[in-house]
């Protein structure tokens, strides 16, 4: 067989491993597409290599997946913000539907997420309100104060109204 | 006020079922390339960033179209973003003659070439060996895990 030298040689590790160069690579991929044997070999030897890394393997903490969830669909998000090409606005054109077409979307949490800048006005308008309450008992005690002063002032004229006349 | 958009709800749905099977992957194979990332650097917050770049990328999406050989691509691509991450202080930090002081010779070609990233040609040529040699000596490595 022409290219038994393949199953012994290291090549189809190092392929696995990604350690060859493109040349080598490309003439790998030839050889795998017209030989059976090499191919099998290199089935096996990845069924191997996955053990071999299973074993090293190290949960990663909880939480990474979320981020993962996250940063797709952002990505995706960002896709959906791209403005449509001329030709796809053609295409729909073409072929109008006379249904509406939305996405379906299914809400599985109980978080939703707002833009950063709405942290800086929650922020102000927290402020704010603290500003108005702490006006606003300022200005109740300093009225009643001052109508009291007023009633004062009423009982003390009327009392010494008499004495004048 | 925000304006939604009219799509077409096929591709939404291709969108999601695509997302699903990045996931999917993560779950398979999350465990195997945090391992092989954390090899390359052993900075668990590095390594984390590595690994959500990694499940997120455009690649790993294109393994969630052919089924082939998947975990050797992940292991491929963990080691390839590792090593592209690396720290400065990292980049090949260990000597081939450090390195050699406590492996044997399978192991300390294979560490050198998949986890410090060296090419076959440098070990070849720092080890004083043949780049035929050094492959067979990783043959022979995975040739001897198989049997162990």
């Amino acid at each position: 067989m022409k290219n038994y030298h393949y199953l012994t040689n290291g090549v189809l590790e190092a392929y696995l491993l990604g350690l060859v160069t493109e040349h080598e690579k490309e003439e790998l991929e030839q050889v795998l597409a017209a030989d059976e044997t090499v191919l099998s070999q290199l089935k096996e030897l990845e069924t191997e290599m996955e053990a071999y890394f299973l074993r090293n393997a190290v949960p990663p903490p909880p939480g990474i997946r979320e981020k993962i969830e996250l940063r797709i669909s952002e990505t995706e998000i960002k896709k959906w913000e791209q403005p449509i090409p001329e030709d796809s606005n053609q295409k729909s054109t073409e072929s109008p539907s006379t249904e509406p077409q939305y996405i379906n979307v299914e809400v599985d949490n109980t978080y939703i997420r707002v833009h950063k800048h709405w942290k800086v006005a929650f922020i102000a308008v927290f402020i704010l309100s603290k500003i108005f309450l702490i006006a606003g008992l300022y200005y109740y005690f300093k009225a009643n104060s001052l109508e009291q002063e007023v009633t004062r002032l009423k009982a003390e004229t009327r009392q010494t109204a008499p004495i004048n006349r | 006020m925000g304006t939604f958009k009219r799509i077409d709800s096929s591709r939404a749905s291709q969108e999601v079922a695509r997302e699903t099977d990045r996931l999917l992957l993560y779950d398979r194979y999350g465990s195997l390339a945090y391992g092989v990332i954390l090899q390359i650097i052993p900075e668990p917050e590095i390594a984390q960033t590595v690994l959500i770049d990694l499940f997120s990328s455009s690649q790993v999406l294109s393994y969630t179209e052919d089924s082939r050989q998947v975990s050797s691509k992940i292991i491929r691509l963990a080691r390839a973003k590792a090593l592209e991450a690396r720290p400065d202080g990292f980049n090949k930090s260990v000597s081939i003659q450090e390195a050699s002081v406590n492996d044997d010779m399978g192991k300390l070609v294979f560490d050198l070439s998949f986890y410090k990233g060296f090419t076959i040609e440098e070990i070849a040529d720092k080890l004083q060996l043949s780049k035929t040699n050094v492959l067979s000596t990783i043959y022979t490595y995975f040739k001897q895990q198989r049997s162990s």
